[in-house]
């Protein structure tokens, strides 16, 4: 009789909650991590994917990471240091009051001062020396150094108002007090841990969205996520687990949308240090390091499968890579050779580098920073077994991982696997001057260099590739530099993660190559 | 028993003080969270910056008496993943725990005591050894992978369900619940009879236990020497009695229940303080992490005083002594 009554509830909720998703017109987003609200509060990817939709930036990154109009209109270089941009004119922030130059230079001063911040901006805007105001609608912005790669950056510099945010706290952005911006949606309300109501701009100044209202609910666990897709209580997911793709594939209810990300998954060798900590001889004895040797490290390359990576570890949601940066992206190389699988070769290599009977070595990992990347680690260990070196693997949780291989304390491994996303410029430029460059505090360079290369003619090449003002000199430039660096093997590429968007039946999802997901990229489909 | 409450209020500062020493310094040791928590293409330069900032370059003794010397003030500090302070997103989530802990627990009680006793009054009943054979479940069976199991059938499959989330809410006191709308109870049936699981079947095995010693005591067969009803004698007599464990337990498995309910509040996204606990763990964020083992351990010793209370009520034999 209980479980007769219990049945007869349960139908009753059941057509209760349908009847509620039945509305027309709004969306629901299951996501992963909570959002910061304020924008000038800790710089991460998922935090600017929640602010792209309440405010604006001066520049917009399309779904290719390449750089369009937002709030200026127009930019120039009037001399190597100084950029002039044509702000747009009627545009409102959602509580009525018009967008001018101050709230540029407003927002430009409250970005690196938001207290307690322990990731800020800053980085953003860091050839900045000084926003000035023309008129209402024209700034000039002034640099300390010749960085016409700045404008990608900047559309991760959102403008909040002057009226409403001057003294406001974080805390009043969480509560929506000072939540205004000039976006394609406006905030209703934030439950921490739970979800985040908004609605749409009626007075955008671009296109209107179709969506009257976006709830996205906040659920971090990626098997829950996926069930509640399959369940049919929210429209669309971002991040499923590998795994889970076919699944959700093979679902009649719900479709799968993918694309290669800017991150480009490498493997970082120790060829700086002679006493490097996880590079010994077979019987444990200590040896100099034999990462030092470039022909060690192309065997290394030659002993990995890429394919088998992609295929078996990534269930195919991978790109092989060649380089550092995905196609795309400004800077990618389109001369280079793909990397062969070669194990006969990387065999004989080490021979001739005069480790016949290879060498011991671990390789160090994270195992909750980038998809399947305990298990990617694991299948490296293996392969280069094969080719005679005696790997160990190591996998840790990031909060262990990531402080041992902080480049300005000490790097504690001779092999780590690592990720780096590229769509920040949308160019090879910041990978180019950090990851192998010579570090350099003063002039902000080379602040992970977890390799310890050092080659100041690559760091040259870098550097005048980064500075130049001109777009296809710049590209070029990229270009050669990326075919200096591959070529010496300091680092060894892998792949590209796909970004993967569920969604269900009826849309149609546009995932952006930075990874992140925004309701502006949902669309119903015709 | 004023006196003895007043000195167990006055002790449970030494163990909330000594466990936000050993939480602080164990943090700390594990790195330094600017590592983790700052973008990667933050210069060096910048970097040291925000150390600086965030005072996390001072010596560890010094960064614990600041700490000391703001929380005496009622100040634990802001998260440094949400910036705003540790104590209000605890108590910002904390009544979506209790809510989830209170409804298990509910669900544990009305079923589990029933069953407990019927099947240690009858224990060699058919009824009775099934009880006792699926209690083996909740016991056994990971909590998680029933959640799964549950979301599939009832959320995926069936379509009965919501698969997670809390649903409508309504304001009840000024705070948020979700029993008392029909969406929001549809949320929360399945996370809590989930957590209850594991509970009931350890209510179940402990009244049964408790059922099966009583019921041979003397004073039962001299209530029924006496006349008086089966009712009086179940009610009165072998419950009063058998309930004395089960309190004791119950009141540990409860603190428990809030404190790491977080398999449960992970598979059904649940937003309440387990998901808070771990994330901060993940992101090395000190202030929250110090904060919440702090609230918890003076919820234990709360819970654990009104147990002892709970115990002299039951048991009059008991009584709360100052103790030397």
């Amino acid at each position: 009789m209980f479980i007769k009554s219990m049945k007869i509830a349960l139908v009753a909720f059941s057509v209760f909650t349908t009847a509620v998703s039945a509305q027309a017109k709004d969306l629901i987003i299951g996501a992963r991590t909570d959002p910061a609200i304020d924008p000038h509060y800790q710089w991460l990817s998922t935090n600017v994917a929640y602010s792209l939709h309440v405010f604006d930036a001066l520049i917009k990154k399309d779904s290719e990471a390449q750089w369009q109009p937002g709030l200026a209109t127009k930019w120039k270089s009037v001399d190597k240091l100084t950029w002039e941009m044509s702000l747009r004119k009627d545009v409102k922030f959602h509580d009525g009051t018009p967008f001018t130059a101050d709230d540029v230079i407003f927002s430009f001063n409250r970005l690196s001062n938001v207290p307690n911040n322990p990731n800020p901006y800053t980085a953003n805007v860091r050839t900045i020396k000084e926003i000035e105001k023309i008129d209402d609608h024209t700034i000039r912005i002034h640099q300390s150094k010749s960085d016409p790669l700045m404008l990608g950056p900047l559309s991760a510099f959102f403008i909040v108002s002057k009226k409403v945010a001057e003294n406001a706290t974080t805390q009043d952005f969480r509560s929506g007090k000072a939540a205004i911006g000039t976006g394609p949606y406006k905030f209703v309300e934030y439950k921490p841990g739970a979800e985040l109501a908004l609605k749409r701009n009626d007075q955008y100044w671009g296109d209107k969205e179709p969506w009257d209202n976006v709830l996205f609910r906040i659920i971090p666990n990626d098997q829950a996520r996926v069930a509640a897709l399959l369940g049919g209580d929210i429209d669309v997911i971002d991040f499923p687990p590998p795994t889970e793709v076919p699944a959700i594939e093979k679902n009649a209810n719900t479709l799968v949308f993918k694309r290669p990300s800017d991150r480009i998954i490498y493997l970082i060798l120790d060829v700086g240090r002679e006493d490097s900590p996880y590079v010994f001889a077979k019987d444990g004895s200590k040896i100099k390091n034999a990462l030092m040797d470039k022909r060690v490290r192309l065997a290394m390359s030659l002993g990995i499968d890429r394919d088998a990576i992609v295929s078996k570890v990534m269930e195919g949601l991978a790109a092989k890579a060649n380089q550092f940066v995905p196609k795309g992206i400004i800077g990618y190389n389109s001369d280079l050779p793909e990397l062969e699988y070669n194990p006969e070769k990387a065999k004989k290599l080490l021979a001739e580098a005069g480790y016949p009977d290879g060498f011991s070595l671990t390789v160090h990992c994270s195992n909750n920073r980038y998809v399947n990347d305990a298990k990617i680690c694991e299948v490296i260990g293996q392969m280069l077994t094969r080719i005679g070196i005696n790997m160990k693997v190591e996998t840790m949780p990031k909060n262990i991982f990531f402080p041992k291989i902080s480049a300005y304390k000490k790097v504690h491994f001779s092999l780590i696997l690592i990720g780096w996303g590229n769509s920040g410029t949308g160019t090879a430029g910041p990978f180019l001057t950090s990851i192998f460059h010579t570090p350099d505090k003063k002039r902000r360079m080379g602040h992970a260099n977890r390799a310890h290369y050092h080659n100041p003619a690559y760091d040259k090449m870098g550097e005048d590739a980064a500075a130049e003002i001109d777009p296809a000199v710049r590209e070029k430039k990229m270009q050669d530099a990326m075919a200096f660096i591959v070529d010496k093997m300091v680092g060894i590429p892998l792949h590209a993660q796909f970004v993967v968007i569920g969604t269900r039946k009826g849309l149609v999802a546009t995932p952006r190559v930075d990874e992140m997901t925004t309701a502006m990229s949902i669309r119903e489909a015709n | 028993m004023t006196i003895f409450i007043i000195r167990r209020l006055m002790q449970s500062w030494i163990v909330i003080l000594s466990m936000a020493m050993i939480v602080f310094s164990g943090v700390y040791l594990i790195g330094n969270p600017v590592d983790i928590l700052i973008n990667p293409e933050a210069s060096q330069q910048e970097i040291e910056d925000v150390i600086r900032s965030l005072g996390l370059d001072r010596p560890l003794w010094e960064q614990f008496f600041h700490f000391i010397a703001n929380a005496l003030q009622g100040d634990l500090g802001n998260s440094y993943v949400f910036g705003s302070p540790a104590i209000e997103l605890i108590f910002q989530r904390m009544p979506a725990t209790l809510e989830l802990a209170t409804t298990a627990m509910l669900i544990g009680i009305i079923v589990g005591v029933p069953l407990g006793i019927l099947a240690g009054l009858n224990p060699t009943a058919l009824s009775s050894r099934f009880v006792m054979g699926s209690s083996i479940f909740g016991f056994s069976v990971p909590t998680f992978w029933i959640g799964m199991m549950m979301i599939l059938c009832f959320g995926v499959t069936l379509n009965w369900l919501p698969t997670g989330g809390r649903g409508e809410t309504t304001m009840l006191l000024g705070i948020e619940v979700s029993f008392l709308t029909l969406d929001g109870l549809a949320h929360l049936i399945m996370p809590a009879f989930n957590l209850a699981l594991f509970k009931l079947a350890l209510i179940i095995r402990l009244t049964r236990a408790g059922t099966l010693e009583v019921i041979h005591q003397d004073y039962i067969k001299f209530a029924r020497a006496t006349g008086q009803t089966n009712k009086t004698i179940l009610f009165v007599h072998v419950l009063k009695n058998v309930l004395i464990p089960v309190v004791t337990v119950l009141g540990l498995e409860f603190g428990n229940i809030v404190a790491f309910s977080v398999v449960t509040e992970t598979v059904f996204a649940w937003p309440g303080m387990g998901k808070l606990i771990i994330d901060s763990l993940e992101n090395l964020d000190r202030p929250v992490i110090v904060a919440y083992l702090m609230i918890i351990v003076f919820m234990f010793i709360l819970i654990n005083l009104l147990v002892d209370i709970l115990y002299s009520v039951l048991d009059p034999r008991i009584r709360l002594r100052e103790t030397r």
